[in-house]
């Protein structure tokens, strides 16, 4: 009799999503620190040392910058401590140009690390 | 001996009417005491900071010869109820469909119902977003189609606002209506199709003279469902129109809900809530007549 | 019988189906891509899909308080339409004085439809207290006729002879119930507890009408709220919609055919 009813199709479907949520929670709470690095590269795609770059929460109307990041000698910068799920990214280098990405994360203060660049470019005039 | 068995059949009593009283208890208060009191708040000025008092035919004047919003609700509402055979008509030919041997049908049958379970405020959404006029789905395809140049705005003309309400009232009822048909084809007895084709019975004659008649409670019942819906359908109007351009798709049930909660008004559409039970149970009697006696209700009981 | 061409059926049987699906198709997409709400025109397939609108819904409302509320009204009606159905079907289908005026009672009942009572049903919630709570909202749906009567027909197709077998050995009444009836009368649980939970889940005006809280609304009510407040200029409105949508549709795939069985036995004759 029991295995009738562990074999029936609510079960299944209850102990499935049951399953799959406390997994996806594990997931979540194991990758939610908050971090966020990257490098900085110019046109030419060599590392700038340097730069600033800031890590700002995106909400639909604003944008709230909360720090601020100095890029080492091989550009590389990380942020840690975060929680937002949706980050706007600016990095900027006197001379050299500016760098705007928003990025979407799945979950507040999911752990990401860049794979492509930021790419600096010069500010358009005016 | 006798007193045993008195004493018993008293027990027996007291646990009947114990088992009966929950429910009976639930019906008295939200179905005949709110039933009642709505007549009597009809005849009163309710306010909520004074006592109440009593008006009078007030409230039923204002309602009938005044209230032009009232009036065109009403149409509205016998407007919707009067496209259910438009509904029953099509479901009829889906079910007649269903009803073959042919394979996966089960799967045809659960995907038309699909649209019966689903949330009517998710349905209202669907479909307003549906008819929308810059990017809706229905616009896109009339204009691939050439038959029109530019988006038609349906839920904010004065003519359309109200059709496309029925047509999603429709998509959503369907599966409803197929599936009460589809249990009464079930249920006529294949042996009286088999003896009507040994006697030559075309495919139409079986359908006109076994098919309709034994299907009449269930077109019935349909009817009847979709006179409960064009009364009840809040939803649907409120998430898709809200009573639409000026009250073009305004339904008695809408236009009750407004009056009572947002103007605060309740003698008033207690009022409607009154005329327009009474116009439901009015029609819900003539469809019964029309459908010869006592067809397709639940037994009493033997 | 006849021998036709089965090919007619299954294309016209197809576009049927294909009209009754566009709809949560088309909303699917615009959930997973975001297009289509200010371009023009629109792709069949979704271009460049991303679940970030589910996280956006997510974070932005408060999803999860919604579910809560109408999980927890969902199951005090299921489980006080079982019993009190079920109690109600018993008695039924004993004799009794005025069991024929009950009868037409809960008939009569029947044709009163829940919108015509709202009014005073407000009234009298807020007279009983229960205004912006979990059993104001659950207590009007609390029993219903047809559940009845799908109880009284299953209790009623128990064969007498084993009633009276176990009459006969004694057996008190509530333990003829407990163990005898009850376990034969499965398939009527399942139908009663599969409509009550639907009915409930879907309920849209009395919520509406009785809850004024933030924190006590269901999911419609969340969902025509967050309709009015961002309009449907975002795909996380439609994110939403699938978010709702998709409860309803895997408990119903999952209890076919208790549903239909429920809505059919109730309502046909016999």
């Amino acid at each position: 009799m029991w295995w009738s009813i562990l074999r029936s199709r609510y079960t299944i479907t209850f102990g499935t999503i049951a399953i799959v949520s406390i997994l996806w929670n594990i997931y979540v709470v194991l990758n939610d620190d908050g971090k966020f690095s990257g490098r900085v590269v110019d046109m030419q795609g060599r590392p700038v040392a340097g730069a600033t770059v800031k890590l700002g929460k995106k909400s639909l109307v604003s944008i709230n910058f909360h720090g601020e990041e100095i890029t080492d000698a091989e550009g590389r910068f990380a942020f840690s401590g975060h929680a937002f799920y949706h980050v706007h990214i600016e990095a900027k280098k006197q001379g050299l140009g500016i760098s705007k990405s928003d990025h979407h994360l799945y979950f507040r203060g999911q752990n990401m690390a860049l794979s492509d660049p930021l790419r600096l470019r010069p500010e358009p005039k005016g | 001996m006798n007193t045993l068995i008195k004493k018993k059949r008293t027990r027996e009593l007291i646990l009947i009417w114990f088992f009966l009283a929950p429910s009976l208890a639930i019906f008295a208060l939200y179905r005949i005491i709110p039933l009642i009191w709505n007549g009597v708040l009809s005849f009163q000025f309710w306010d909520p900071f004074k006592p109440t008092e009593f008006a009078g035919l007030y409230h039923y004047e204002e309602m009938l010869i005044y209230d032009d919003v009232f009036w065109q609700s009403l149409w509205n509402t016998s407007v919707l109820m009067a496209s259910a055979p438009i509904g029953i008509g099509l479901a009829l030919i889906i079910a007649l469909m269903v009803d073959t041997r042919i394979r996966g049908r089960g799967v045809y049958r659960t995907i038309v119902f699909l649209s019966y379970p689903v949330m009517t405020v998710a349905v209202g959404i669907i479909w307003q977003w549906l008819f929308n006029e810059k990017v809706g789905l229905i616009n896109y395809v009339l204009m691939s189609l050439g038959i029109i140049d530019e988006g038609i705005p349906f839920l904010e003309s004065f003519s359309l606002a109200f059709p496309s309400v029925i047509v999603a009232s429709i998509w959503q009822v369907l599966g409803f209506y197929m599936i009460i048909l589809l249990t009464g084809l079930q249920n006529i007895p294949q042996s009286l199709y088999e003896a009507a084709a040994i006697d030559g019975a075309g495919a139409w004659k079986r359908f006109i003279r076994i098919t309709f008649p034994m299907l009449k409670p269930s077109i019935f019942l349909c009817f009847v469902v979709g006179i409960i819906n064009s009364f009840t359908n809040f939803d649907l109007v409120y998430v898709m129109t809200q009573g639409g351009p000026s009250h073009v798709t305004e339904l008695l049930i809408t236009y009750i809900y407004r009056a009572a909660f947002t103007l605060s008004k309740f003698d008033y559409a207690a009022a409607m809530t009154v005329v327009n039970f009474l116009f439901f149970v009015t029609l819900a009697w003539l469809a019964n007549r029309l459908f010869g006696g006592d067809a397709g209700a639940v037994d009493e009981g033997t | 019988m006849h021998r036709y061409p089965h090919w007619p059926l299954h294309l016209a049987l197809s576009a049927v189906c294909a009209a009754m699906l566009v709809p949560f198709y088309w909303v699917l997409k615009t959930s997973l891509t975001g297009e289509n709400i200010f371009t023009f025109p629109p792709s069949i397939l979704p271009e460049d899909p991303h679940l970030f609108f589910f996280v956006d819904v997510w974070y932005t409302i408060p999803f999860a308080s919604y579910l809560a509320n109408s999980l927890i009204v969902s199951i005090i009606v299921v489980a006080a339409n079982v019993f009190l159905n079920a109690m109600a079907g018993y008695a039924l289908t004993r004799d009794f004085v005025g069991k024929k005026a009950v009868i037409m009672l809960f008939l009569s009942c029947m044709m009163i439809p829940f919108q015509a009572t709202i009014i005073p049903a407000y009234l009298i919630t807020k007279e009983l207290g229960l205004l912006n709570s979990y059993m104001g909202m659950a207590l009007p749906l609390c029993s219903t006729i047809v559940c009845i009567f799908v109880f009284k027909a299953s209790f009623d197709a128990i064969p007498k002879s084993l009633i009276d077998a176990a009459r006969i050995d004694g057996v008190p009444d509530w333990m003829i119930i407990y163990r005898i009836m009850v376990p034969l009368s499965q398939s009527a649980i399942a139908t009663n507890v599969i409509l009550a939970f639907i009915w409930s889940w879907n309920n849209f005006l009395w919520p509406l009408v009785i809850i004024r809280d933030e924190a006590m609304q269901t999911l419609p009510l969340g969902l025509s709220r967050f309709l009015s407040v961002y309009e449907n200029t975002t795909g996380a409105l439609y994110a939403f919609c699938i978010m709702v949508l998709v409860p309803g549709l895997v408990i119903f795939l999952l209890s076919q055919k208790q549903f239909i069985a429920g809505l059919t036995s109730g309502a046909a004759k016999g």
